[in-house]
């Protein structure tokens, strides 16, 4: 529809366009035509008008000699003397004909003796006496003897030629004088004007013009009318302006011009105007056509990343699917431990099963915060916020205590866990220790997982030459016996959430978060991971870190291992103010705080907890515990308030977060609302103990 | 993508501004210097029409475009007027620089020494040699060369006689038999003019024993010295003429206003009559008049047995000889007897050429003037080789003289013209 509408649209402006030049084009054409036709009418007025004045001049040069001559010269005088000042004057007696001079014209004798007018024209003739062309102008008057008389000048046509023709655009148009019969008078003489034709009317006759119309320009000739006219004339449309001479006579000048020639500029100009606007128009329709193909291209891009994108989201929430539901079976198995454990410690008095069932609880609990926080984990990959700490580590030891983790696991499993102690040149190197220990426990987890029972999982932690000074290369190896990985899934074994079966086709746990955390945690250390296997040969995991190498910093590490004396009862002195919204959680926090001794308040949102501040004396509270995400005021808010305060207990007070969000934006957002850091849930004894140590010691 | 659609925005927004920026501001401009005409030629004629003068137009245009600072003026008088015109001019000494003649003004103007000898013009030009025979003068030199050869024929209304269940007639016995038919009905038979109709008519019948034996030259020797009389010759075919007007074949008061090949042809497009007598020149212009009949034109049927076709050499062109610019009147003659132009205007014309082997006109008319002009003897109207005027007695036939008293006149008129030695060869 919408492409129909566009096509309808181009048809619709194209035409337009069209017709907007069409009338342009008509409209230079009309103007230039007009103005042309003034020019030419102007022209022929101006060229009407000089043989008109010298017409009237003449005119007045015989009036003038009848006035000098009329009342005191006789017939006899006059006949000797007009001869000697001009010869082409001439005198006709109107009665006397003996007086007549011989060489007088018959034809001028003919006509005055008919006319009654006191002054004229006479047509062009042929003089009877010299056989000439020529015509003539009259006045009367009286003789002193009574007699009357004509003066008459005589013009050859000719002479009159030379003098009172006209040309146009460059000698392409011409004038004719003619008289009212469209006879042709006097002509210019060239080699595009007309020289041959008698009448004016000849020259259109056979030319394929309208007979009414040249009957229509016939008349208008004859009855002396200003104007102009079109014909065709020797293949070309000629335009004929005329306009009449001086009042009483019956001649008109006529300017002929052909058409082309006036059309000529028009073409040019059109031409040239049309060029440009098509110029324009091919312009403005490629950019279009540009505008177009990209926006087309844009929107075939744009449907195939749609289409991607929908297929990315199919298959994302076709792995959400998957997901979810090896998510669900894998966090109802824990938590199905977890509720039937306690189910069985309630109805168990023995001490010795209640101590099994804790146990039992402890251990589903830890396996569920692990897939919690692999989870999390993959989250902050995907956005890009997973951050890397730096600390100087034993590379070794937290090899060996690596192992440890999983020894047990192994073990029940009934898989023999081989490993060396790794005996490497430079120990101490810069690291995240909770994300090398998550790398090697996720690959050896894999192994024990996927080796049945009777298997080997041999490990081993070597070093290799690094290329660079200051940076060693080390090299983690995990070979397993076990069920071994497919060629094709070993191509998207990396991806998230990818399994080669799901839990409940193969009973194994998992959501297929490891490999993923796993390779994206090497590639934020610039590390590498290799896999050789194949279907029931086992796998063998080969994983290069690249660590800079540091000096033995022993002393330091005895501080750190010390965790124990977190939970000593040093702290009665000290006041702590819990916030919480969330009962038990504020009942677990309570149980873990009070086993230092801490005398502990309660507050239930961020508003309680900066009146209980407010209210209280400075250095009433040694400690706050805030939690994040509470009704009223938030933990940021909270503490935001806390610290303005204004008093000087208030500045310095420790604030922690104690929160479920354990994003690294979280901890900066705690840090940036004034806390003094961040406590992921579930809290533990020992992040407790280090911020107690941390505030009191 | 943005800033690229922004350089496209800016190209175009520019290309609008800059066609609508700019403007001169003063400044002088001189064009190249016009040719100047410095040299004017004045062509008097008798080719009036606008079907006569389309060739001639052209001609005079392809002239002054080989020679820019020359202006030809065309001046045309029509009928008999024109040679009154001209006889005046040539004695008011305002003869133009070149000009039409016919033989009688020929042979006064030569007499007079108003004809430039212009034998070099003709020496290059083909002319058959009739035509070079008729044009040299007594005295070895050529005064005019003549454009076209026309020709004189009957008009045949072939309609109207086969509505009058009549056929063209093919020798003078039907050519009355089928006037007698028409008079008949009430119908004048022949449109004649006041010109050349009858004057031919009779030069053909008077004429044409002579040509038939060959043996003008004799004849007209003895005619131009006075032995013989041109009455006794000429006699025949005027009282042809003026049985023709008696019998009212001929409207002799009508054909006395009728101008040759104007008003005679508007009498004739108005299908009254069956016949006209008129140069077969006028049948190009004829047609275009598209007349509601056709038409066809035949020799003058003034034998027994057959027809006379009637010939001359016209539009003769004479230069003035003492006229100022008589080099470039030469130019110009020099340049119409171009063969290609020569033949155009014979064409238009529907005319012979002068020169030797050109083709013939092709209008299917005249072909039967065509055939006769190819195979057969023809008479020449005004033949050169007499040496006197013969031309203007017609109208006086018209206006009732007795052919005798007519014959009279002529043979007194010749016998002055020898012996006061106007006579010019």
């Amino acid at each position: 529809m919408r492409k129909k509408w566009t096509v309808f649209s181009v048809f619709l402006l194209t035409f337009l366009f069209g017709v907007g030049t069409w009338f342009f084009a008509d409209g230079v054409r009309e103007q230039i035509w007009s103005s042309s036709i003034r020019t030419i009418t102007e022209n022929t007025h101006q060229g009407a008008n000089a043989l008109n004045l010298q017409l009237v001049s003449d005119f007045e040069v015989l009036e003038k000699i009848w006035e000098n001559i009329g009342e005191t010269y006789n017939s006899n005088d006059l006949l000797s003397w007009y001869k000697e000042t001009d010869p082409s004057i001439m005198l006709y007696f109107t009665e006397d004909l003996k007086l007549q001079d011989k060489n007088n014209d018959e034809a001028v004798k003919d006509f005055l003796s008919k006319t009654t007018m006191e002054f004229g024209m006479i047509d062009s003739h042929i003089n009877s006496m010299s056989g000439e062309k020529v015509f003539n102008i009259f006045v009367r008057g009286a003789l002193a003897d009574g007699m009357e008389a004509y003066l008459v000048k005589e013009y050859h046509t000719k002479e009159i030629a030379d003098q009172f023709t006209l040309s146009f655009y460059n000698n392409a148009g011409f004038s004719y004088l003619v008289n009212r019969n469209g006879e042709i008078m006097v002509r210019y003489a060239h080699k595009n004007s007309n020289k041959t034709n008698n009448t004016l009317f000849e020259m259109i006759s056979g030319q394929g013009n309208d007979e009414i119309i040249i009957e229509k320009f016939k008349k208008s000739i004859y009855n002396l009318r200003t104007g102009w006219a079109k014909f065709n004339y020797e293949d070309d449309k000629f335009l004929f302006c005329y306009e009449p001479l001086w009042g009483d006579s019956d001649w008109l000048l006529v300017s002929i011009v052909p058409e082309s020639v006036i059309t000529g500029q028009t073409a040019q100009l059109l031409r040239w105007t049309l060029l440009f606007v098509g110029l324009v128009a091919v312009i403005i329709l490629i950019i279009v056509a540009i505008f177009y193909v990209n926006k087309m291209r844009e929107n075939e891009l744009h449907t195939k990343e749609l289409e991607e994108a929908l297929e990315i989201a199919d298959q994302a929430n076709q792995a959400k699917g998957r997901f979810l539901m090896d998510m669900s079976h894998d966090v109802r198995t824990p938590l199905n431990a977890i509720l039937g454990m306690v189910e069985v410690a309630k109805k168990n008095p023995d001490k010795e099963k209640i101590d099994d069932c804790l146990k039992k609880i402890e251990v589903s609990g830890l396996e569920l915060l692990s897939l919690v926080s692999n989870v999390l984990d993959m989250s902050q990959i995907e956005q890009g916020k997973l951050i890397l700490k730096e600390e100087t580590i034993s590379l070794s030891k937290l090899f060996e205590d690596t192992v440890e983790l999983i020894r047990h696991r192994a073990q029940d499993l009934g898989l023999i866990l081989k490993y060396t102690p790794a005996k490497l040149e430079h120990n101490w190197v810069t690291g995240d220790p909770l994300r090398i220990r998550q790398i090697m426990l996720n690959i050896i987890s894999n192994a024990v997982k996927y080796t049945p029972s009777g298997g080997t999982v041999t490990l081993n932690l070597t070093e290799v030459k690094g290329s660079e000074e200051g940076t060693g290369c080390y090299r983690f190896y995990c070979k397993d016996t076990g069920i071994g990985i497919n060629p094709e899934f070993q191509k998207r074994m990396f991806l998230p959430f990818e399994r080669e079966r799901n839990t409940t086709a193969s009973k194994i746990s998992g959501i297929g978060a490891g490999l993923t955390i796993t390779k994206n945690l090497l590639d934020l250390m610039t590390g590498t991971i290799h896999v050789e296997s194949q279907p029931d040969q086992g796998a063998l995991f080969t994983i290069e870190f690249h660590f800079k190498i540091e000096e033995d910093p022993r002393q330091e590490e005895a501080l750190d291992m010390d965790s124990d004396c977190v939970l000593q009862s040093s702290y009665d002195q000290k006041r702590v103010l819990l916030v919480e919204d969330n009962e038990i959680n504020m009942e677990i926090m309570e149980e873990l705080l009070s086993m230092t001794g801490v005398q502990i308040e309660k507050a239930v949102d961020g508003q309680e907890a900066v009146q209980l501040v407010q209210s209280k004396p400075s250095g009433y509270y040694n400690l706050i515990f805030m939690d994040i995400q509470m009704p009223v005021m938030d933990g940021y808010e909270a503490t935001r308030q806390i610290r303005k305060m204004n008093r000087s207990d208030t500045e310095k007070l420790p604030i922690f977060a104690v929160s479920a969000n354990a994003l690294a934006e979280d901890v900066k957002n705690a840090l940036d609302s004034g806390m003094n850091g961040h406590i992921p849930k579930p809290v533990d004894f020992d992040s407790i103990g280090k911020v107690l140590k941390q505030c009191f010691q | 993508m943005r800033i690229r659609n922004g350089f496209i925005a800016a190209g175009v927004v520019s290309m609008f501004l800059v066609s609508g920026c700019g403007g001169k501001g003063n400044e002088v401009v001189n064009y190249e210097t016009p040719i100047h005409v410095s040299h004017s030629l004045q062509f008097l004629g008798n080719k009036v029409e606008a079907e006569n003068v389309e060739v001639i137009e052209d001609i005079i245009t392809g002239f002054m475009t080989e020679h820019p600072d020359v202006r030809v003026s065309y001046e045309s008088i029509k009928g008999t007027e024109y040679y009154k015109a001209l006889r005046k001019r040539e004695l008011s000494g305002n003869l133009d620089d070149i000009f039409v003649i016919n033989n009688d003004t020929g042979l006064d103007f030569t007499a007079h020494g108003s004809l430039l000898d212009i034998s070099e013009l003709v020496e290059k030009v083909p002319f058959t040699e009739n035509m070079l025979s008729q044009m040299e003068f007594k005295d070895g030199n050529i005064y005019w060369a003549p454009l076209i050869v026309s020709a004189f024929g009957l008009y045949c209304n072939r309609d109207l006689l086969e509505q009058y269940r009549q056929q063209v007639p093919k020798n003078l016995e039907e050519w009355e038999a089928v006037c007698d038919s028409f008079l008949s009905k009430g119908i004048t038979p022949i449109i004649a003019n006041n010109d050349i109709s009858l004057k031919t008519l009779a030069i053909a019948k008077g004429f044409y024993p002579t040509y038939k034996e060959g043996n003008q030259s004799d004849v007209f020797q003895g005619l131009n010295s006075g032995e013989d009389e041109v009455s006794s010759y000429l006699e025949d075919g005027f009282s042809l003429v003026k049985a023709f007007c008696e019998k009212g074949y001929i409207d002799a008061k009508q054909a006395l206003a009728t101008e040759k090949t104007s008003d005679d042809l508007e009498e004739f497009i108005k299908a009254e009559s069956p016949f006209m007598l008129t140069g077969v020149w006028a049948a190009g212009r004829m047609k275009k008049m598209e007349p509601d009949f056709e038409f066809q034109v035949v020799p003058y049927l003034v034998l027994e047995n057959g027809s006379v076709l009637v010939e001359n050499p016209d539009v003769c062109l004479g230069v003035l000889a003492l006229g100022g610019e008589k080099k470039l009147a030469k130019e110009f003659v020099s340049y119409f007897l171009k063969e290609e132009n020569l033949n155009r205007f014979a064409d238009n014309q529907s005319s012979f050429s002068p020169l030797e082997g050109k083709q013939e006109p092709a209008l299917i008319e005249i072909q039967p003037i065509v055939k006769q002009y190819k195979n057969q003897i023809s008479v020449i109207g005004s033949d050169s080789h007499l040496r006197f005027p013969l031309w203007d007695i017609t109208n006086k036939l018209l206006s009732g003289t007795n052919v005798s008293v007519l014959m009279k006149r002529l043979d007194e008129r010749v016998s002055k013209s020898i012996n006061t030695e106007e006579v010019g060869k």
